[in-house]
């Protein structure tokens, strides 16, 4: 399974599953809303399966009282007797139309021989027929009032002002283009309450003594039902107009009467009285009933779509995580996206497909909300669009997320091409022109603003002036501050901190390729210098090796060539021979000795142990411990030393071997009868300790050379000593940051030795 | 006395067993380690001389377990001179360290000064109070004498006073100067190397090995001390 996980089968898969729960959730979204907007969805109880104790029933309840009360006035104006009479006469100025939009006039136009007023079926078939009006633009007459006398006969005949005329006309028109749907709804009405199989029972009247009354049931029997109510069978509505009672058990009808029908039903007359009761046990097939099964088909739907509402939401954002994570993912390649050429298109035309797609998206949707569509064919509507448009989706947004998967959303984009494009041109030029054209550019630019700010008062001219000043000033900023961590950087390796790295973030180009080539002459040095100390280290360890496993058998040489010396040997020559082994033996010791001494310091393989010494104090020591060496060759000591102590920070067992050699080196190769100068002088913060003495052989060297291991003054290397002395004192003394120096003058051999002092003040602190 | 000498390079054991065999020692030899160990616990040894680079059991983790069990005076011979080898040889229990290639003299000297101090060390408690100790240096200030692992040692009057100074003051460093205005109690105007002559002299009267002092030492640049025991 695992290895199937980003298969083509499994993709595709996704992606189907992912439309199919897109499709289900849009569908039970506009499903839910559209049963929402019918008053079907009850959010107070969604379970509650009565019709009666629905909003859509309050609904229809409110709809159909509306629906009596235009029927009470429509009802009187078109009917005599309680029937309707196409031959009627209306009085246009008191004509109402169903909407009550055309209300009667208080202050109509009359002339003292007749009232305005028309046939029935005269302004039907004129409606009917068509109106027109003349240049004048007053109504084309076709037929003319009961009385006789058409509107222009009485103008022409003095009867009208033309004012009169003209408002009688427009009113006609208003008439003229009403009663054709008034009548309509008048018929509709008249079929739909005056019949005996109805629900509904209705007894309106306009209150006053002229008003007819408008009822399919006895005013004595409507009493007897409102009574009944009590029983629970029926809805009621109750208005009179006279007391202003209103009552009613339907949900939201007072409300809905007050807002909107309470205008209409002064329509009816002076003080209407309106009393509607519904059977609701149903018992006539009529609209109710058919509201009722509507009800009851749908409602099933309302629990269905709001569990399919909440499982296809769940399912749609799975599977969107899902195809998600594996977009782009190969089998077995964990590091690999795999894009295609959808995903090389440029980034921003995949981001401008998804803005239109939306907002076409939109658009179709308010066109659809906005048409009036059965719940069925609405549903199919919208699942077909959300199919296409969630599969144009998923493509775009998978690539989207490809784009970020592989890291390319950025650079597949057109701004990053054409970016980078300039960029990659201008760096491709040399340094110095690219310097040229920034300050030519700029140069050109800054005048720009400069005159458009100065001369033309341009705002955006001294926005854009400032903001190049203050670019200006920070890319000055950076490169100064760049050019630092530069000097510091170059100053850290030459200061010997060969592993110093410049940080290079953010460095403009050139100054990143120079800090670069800083950092890896820095590398490089520090290889070098390292594999050099790597080198040295090895010796001192080979060296020291071998001096342990020399000195084993040396010692077997030094114990037997003893025991031969206590033998009483008679032979003057095996005598002479014994010492020569025995002085050789002791010089191989001293060698092997010193060698491993001298490799080691030279490697800098020691520890130091610096502490505060008095100088002076160390060469009384030293010449205590040489006074009969110098005796024995008769070397007088001239010693020049400060009355004081003169302090130095040093390693006391090594200072006294740098010492140590030096006196050793004048106590071997200094000429007999002599004198030895031995001097220490201190200035502001140095000391010098020299000692001076005249060599007993030529010496054919340079003083570089003297200092190097194994280089003796004398080049036959017949006298005793490793050689090793003066190269061990000079290395120890650089060690302990001092100062090493040999001199010669003809036969004058010269050391110096310089050591930085300790200040008084620290002097004065070790004291404490 | 048995001495137990132990280094798997034979004809240095044959060297030493000759030279010690010259000042009467009773000599068991071994090769290596564990041989060592056998010797001792089967003989009685009054002093070991053992090797580090051996074999089987090296001198280091031999004096580790003869430690356990066992005071004798064991002396390391050994090729490596660095002070770090030395300081582990004396911290595992090692009462000398002595480094290759050795004077054959100075080896016995250490011999002859260990066993003194092993053997005779409880008999010395004559408890006076004039009587200063530091290790097998031994001042008796009544007398004015100076023995070293119980053998006399004969100083000037001067090269007294300067010892007897550094002993009373145990671990205290005393500089040229001090030691002058203390002994010739006068200040010192324009020292020179007499004192340091004098230490020189003590040094190689009282020390085997004058340049590795035991209790005379030089703290170079500082002055001159003796450590406490």
């Amino acid at each position: 399974m695992k290895n199937s996980r980003y298969s083509i089968g499994m993709k595709a898969l996704l992606v189907m599953l992912q439309q199919i729960f897109s499709v289900l959730l849009v569908v039970s979204i506009v499903l839910l809303s559209s049963l929402f907007g019918r008053q079907m969805l009850d959010t107070d109880d969604i379970f509650n399966r009565s019709f009666v104790d629905s909003g859509y029933y309050a609904e229809t309840f409110q709809h159909s009282v509306g629906e009596l009360i235009q029927y009470a006035y429509l009802k009187e104006q078109f009917e005599v007797q309680g029937t309707y009479n196409e031959n009627k006469a209306i009085d246009i100025f008191s004509y109402v139309n169903a909407d009550g939009i055309i209300e009667t006039r208080k202050q109509p136009v009359e002339i003292p021989e007749q009232k305005f007023r028309y046939r029935i079926v005269d302004l039907l078939t004129w409606a009917e027929n068509g109106y027109s009006e003349d240049k004048d633009g007053l109504l084309v007459e076709a037929y003319t009032p009961v009385a006789g006398k058409s509107v222009h006969q009485c103008l022409e005949e003095g009867l009208l002002s033309y004012a009169d005329a003209q408002y009688v006309l427009r009113r006609l028109e208003q008439v003229l283009a009403n009663i054709k749907q008034d009548m309509n709804l008048y018929q509709r009405y008249l079929n739909k309450y005056s019949v005996s199989e109805t629900n509904v029972h209705f007894w309106i009247s306009g209150g006053d003594e002229t008003s007819r009354i408008a009822s399919n049931i006895g005013y004595s029997d409507m009493r007897k039902e409102l009574k009944s109510v009590k029983d629970g069978s029926g809805s009621y509505f109750y208005y009179d107009a006279e007391s202003l009672h209103m009552k009613t058990n339907v949900d939201g009808m007072d409300d809905y009467f007050y807002t909107e029908l309470e205008r209409l039903s002064k329509n009816i007359g002076a003080h209407p009285k309106i009393m509607i009761f519904v059977d609701t046990n149903f018992s006539h097939h009529d609209f109710f009933t058919e509201a009722n099964r509507e009800y009851q088909r749908y409602h099933p739907w309302i629990i269905g779509g709001i569990f399919l509402l909440a499982f296809s939401m769940l399912a749609f954002i799975v599977t969107l995580i899902l195809l998600t994570n594996i977009s782009g993912r190969v089998d077995g390649k964990s590091d690999i996206i795999r894009t295609n050429w959808i995903d090389r298109i440029k980034t921003e035309f995949i981001l401008a497909a998804i803005l239109i797609l939306i907002v076409v998206t939109i658009i179709a949707a308010v066109q659809i909300m906005y048409d009036d569509w059965e719940i069925p064919g609405m549903l199919i509507i919208t699942g077909t669009m959300t199919y296409v448009c969630d599969s144009i989706y998923q493509v775009l947004y998978l690539s989207i997320v490809r784009r970020i998967k592989a890291g390319i959303l950025w650079k597949n984009s057109l701004i990053y091409w054409v970016y980078h494009g300039v960029v990659r041109a201008f760096l491709h030029w040399k340094v110095s022109v690219r310097t040229l054209v920034v300050f030519i550019g700029g140069n050109i630019m800054f005048l720009f603003t400069t005159y458009q700010m100065l001369v033309k008062h341009s705002v955006l001219a001294a926005i854009v002036w400032i903001g190049l000043l203050i670019a200006d000033a920070i890319i000055t900023m950076k490169k100064a501050i760049q050019r630092n961590k530069m000097m510091d950087g170059v100053e850290e390796i030459a200061g010997g901190n060969l592993k110093y790295k410049i940080d290079t973030e953010g460095f403009y180009a050139e100054n990143k390729i120079l800090a670069e080539a800083i950092n890896n002459i820095g590398d490089g040095l520090y290889r070098a210098v390292d594999e050099n100390t790597k080198n040295e280290r090895m010796k001192a360890d080979l060296i020291t090796n071998v001096s342990h496993d020399i000195k084993t058998p040396l010692t077997s040489i030094i114990n037997y060539v003893n025991l031969i010396r206590m033998e009483k040997v008679e032979n003057e020559k095996v005598k002479e021979y014994v010492n020569i082994l025995d002085s050789k033996a002791q010089r191989l010791r001293q060698l092997t000795e010193d060698l491993v001494e001298a490799s080691k310091i030279s490697s800098g393989n020691i520890e130091l142990d610096m502490q505060c010494i008095d100088f002076v104090e160390l060469i009384y020591q030293t010449g205590g411990e040489f006074n009969e060496k110098f005796e024995a060759k008769d070397l007088t000591t001239i010693t020049k030393l400060p009355g004081d102590p003169v302090y130095i920070m040093a390693d006391g067992r090594r200072i006294w071997r740098v010492v140590e050699n030096l006196y050793n080196n004048v106590a071997k190769y200094a000429l007999a009868h002599t004198r030895v100068y031995v001097t220490v002088e201190t200035t502001e913060d140095e000391m010098e300790f020299s000692v001076k003495n005249i060599s007993e052989q030529e010496i054919k060297l340079d003083t570089e050379e003297l200092t190097e291991r194994f280089i003796r003054g004398d080049t036959s290397r017949t006298t005793e000593g490793s050689g090793l002395g003066l190269s061990i004192a000079k290395n120890l003394t650089i060690l302990m940051n001092g100062h090493f120096s040999v001199e010669m003058d003809g036969d004058l051999f010269k050391v110096s030795v310089c050591f930085p002092l300790v200040s008084k003040k620290e002097t004065d602190n070790l004291a404490h | 006395m048995n001495i137990l000498v132990c280094d798997d390079d034979r004809e240095i054991v044959e060297a030493i067993e000759i030279y010690l065999k010259q000042e009467n020692y009773q000599i068991y030899k071994a090769y290596d380690g564990e041989e060592a160990l056998k010797i001792l616990k089967e003989e009685e040894i009054h002093l070991l001389i053992i090797d580090v680079m051996m074999p089987k059991l090296d001198g280091i983790r031999a004096t580790l377990k003869i430690r356990e069990e066992s005071s004798i005076p064991i002396i390391i011979l050994s090729a490596k001179s660095e002070d770090t080898d030395k300081i582990l040889g004396l911290n595992v229990g090692a009462d000398d360290y002595i480094t290759k290639p050795f004077n054959p003299l100075e080896l016995v000297a250490r011999v002859k000064s260990q066993l003194r101090r092993y053997t005779k060390f409880g008999n010395v408690a004559e408890n006076g109070k004039e009587i200063y100790q530091v290790g097998g240096l031994s001042i008796n200030d009544e007398l004015k004498e100076v023995t070293v692992d119980g053998e006399p040692v004969k100083l000037t009057p001067i090269e007294y006073n300067i010892l007897l100074l550094l002993v009373k003051n145990q671990g205290k460093v005393f500089s040229i100067n001090q030691i002058y205005e203390n002994i010739w109690n006068e200040d010192a105007i324009g020292a020179d190397n007499t004192v340091a002559v004098h230490i020189r002299h003590i040094r190689e009267k009282i020390e085997i090995n004058p340049k590795e002092p035991r209790y005379l030492k030089v703290v170079w640049g500082v002055g001159y001390k003796i450590d406490k025991n």
